[in-house]
């Protein structure tokens, strides 16, 4: 944390995890988790595994994930932000803020740069096209999804983990 | 004096240093990782 940042509370660092906690009610994927609908940053200390550090600060703060993927990278905040959808069971998001996740056209960069802006709507809309991918892909992702979710990401076209 | 203190993800709080510090270094290690000092706790504030 350096002293240009201290004005307020902000996520920092070279690694950051931003978490897009995800569940379905009522056949609408809501964006939920301990910061409501809003984008989750988590620090990754140096050397530290961002996917265990992920993975074990969801079931610290909201309970056991059905499924945690990295979608997506970019440069942003600073460093370098890893994006994870994380696929919760109904209940265990039942008592947090959320918002229904609308779609949103995904941002595009030039062949060999990265889009000049990126809002979360289309970070949250890769990570659902990957999840749709990964439900294609992998049977251990394809079986862990709670029930609805396949349905819901046949929506989706299917995109593989990518730069933003 | 109390001070309030506003996390980007919607978190805030409001009370004296001693609280305020706990609560910032709580907040910060539970839910985003990070390890906050006191003293950065106590520079992330306002008067409430």
């Amino acid at each position: 944390m350096t002293e240009r940042q201290l004005a307020s509370f902000t996520v920092e660092g070279p690694v950051q995890a931003e978490i897009m906690v995800l569940a379905l009610v009522a056949g609408d994927v809501m964006l939920t988790g301990p910061c409501g609908a809003a984008p989750w940053y988590v620090e990754v200390a140096q050397g530290a595994d961002p996917m265990a550090v992920a993975a074990a600060i969801i079931r610290a703060n909201v309970g056991e994930p059905a499924v945690v993927h990295s979608t997506s990278w970019r440069q942003a905040r600073g460093g370098v932000v890893l994006t994870f959808v994380a696929v919760m069971d109904q209940a265990a998001v039942g008592g947090l803020d959320r918002l229904p996740v609308q779609r949103a056209e995904l941002a595009r960069g030039a062949a060999t740069a990265a889009p000049a802006e990126i809002a979360a709507g289309p970070v949250i809309e890769h990570g659902l096209r990957h999840l749709a991918w990964l439900a294609k892909d992998d049977p251990a992702v394809e079986g862990a999804l709670p029930a609805g979710w396949l349905g819901v990401l046949d929506g989706y076209v299917p995109e593989p983990f990518r730069h933003l | 004096m109390r001070k309030r203190v506003s996390c980007d993800c919607g978190w805030s709080f409001e009370g004296e240093d001693a609280e305020l510090i706990a609560a910032v270094q709580e907040h910060g290690r539970k839910l985003h990782g990070m390890d906050v000092t006191a003293e950065q706790a106590l520079a992330m504030a306002q008067p409430a």
